[in-house]
């Protein structure tokens, strides 16, 4: 091998291997970005589900159980990245969560929630301030098939 | 004149190899490398929530993965069913409850379906497993109705016949 062509060689190679290694690092960073995105989206609609599933056909207990896994998993969420859309679905959760100790008669713990469904609320909204009723009206509203629900006024 | 050209040639196509083949060794390695060191998912949490959360939310992506692909055939359901079970062995105890909801829907969609292709026995045994967990997770009502409108619901809105 001539002079020439191996410092061809050993420089286009040292290249090649300094650009493949920055765009190798930068593509898997990209993707673990993607695929943790991917587990935030479905995990927030996951535990929406359950919590709606469980809120409907459970006993109070476990239905709780549910709603409290969903708040738990939204409120970790808004602590690593605050978004509207989980701050909306907390204001739901919570509000389920009123519903559910007011039915068992926890009226006291009722109450915390549904200031705590107002507090998210509020975040999304802080223009205006809902009252329990109309909390308590958009979750009887979203339970229904769509093609049973009225429209909201 | 031509033996100048083909030297120039030459050494062009090798340096093009090199960095070719040094390029992709390295994207390879190094792609590698960032994965396995790239500590885990939602950091910011610090390391042991945000682990926790790491595998709370692995479990729930296969959740949703299955719910989103399993078609209503019953070997698309029995296949999701065996995900299902492979997902919950593994998952944090938080999301168990939830994962069972879904095996009972999957139950129950197969239930429904067996009943359909004339098969009550084996109907009637999906059902009893779908009944059962929907009762280990506090559901009032696992009679065949509502079990039959669990599948229904679910194999109208989310499995595509």
């Amino acid at each position: 091998m001539n002079p020439q062509l191996r410092i061809t060689v050993v420089v286009a190679a040292l290249a090649g291997i300094l650009s493949g290694g920055i765009l190798g690092a930068y593509m898997a960073r990209k993707n673990n970005g993607i695929v943790e995105s991917a587990r935030v989206i479905a995990a927030s609609s996951a535990t929406a589900a359950f919590a709606a599933e469980q809120f409907r056909h459970a006993d109070p207990q476990h239905a709780r159980e549910a709603v409290m896994l969903q708040i738990d998993i939204l409120q970790q969420f808004e602590r690593i990245a605050p978004s509207s859309v989980h701050e909306r679905n907390l204001g739901f959760a919570y509000t389920r969560l009123a519903m559910i100790d007011e039915a068992a008669g926890q009226k006291a713990d009722s109450e915390v929630a549904f200031e705590h469904a107002k507090d998210w609320f509020q975040k999304v909204h802080p223009e205006g301030g809902l009252t329990d009723v109309q909390m308590e009206s958009f979750v009887r509203h979203l339970e229904k098939p769509p093609s049973d629900r009225p429209p909201l006024p | 004149m031509t033996s100048v050209r083909s030297s120039l040639l030459s050494t062009v196509l090798a340096g093009v190899l090199a960095f070719v083949l040094g390029g992709s060794l390295s994207y390879y390695v190094a792609a590698r490398l960032t994965v396995l060191y790239a500590g885990p998912s939602f950091s910011e949490l610090g390391h042991a929530e945000g682990h926790k959360l790491s595998r709370i939310t692995q479990s729930l992506y296969g959740l949703e993965l299955s719910r989103l692909l399993t078609q209503s055939t019953p070997v698309s359901l029995q296949r999701s069913v065996g995900c299902l079970r492979h997902i919950r062995a593994g998952a944090p105890p938080e999301v168990a409850h939830a994962i069972d909801l879904q095996l009972a829907t999957d139950y129950s969609a197969l239930a429904l379906l067996e009943q359909q292709n004339n098969d009550p026995t084996a109907a009637v045994s999906h059902r009893q497993i779908a009944a059962s967990l929907l009762q280990s997770i506090g559901w009032k009502d696992t009679s065949e109705r509502a079990l039959d409108n669990l599948a229904g619901q679910y194999m109208h809105k989310g499995v595509k016949p």
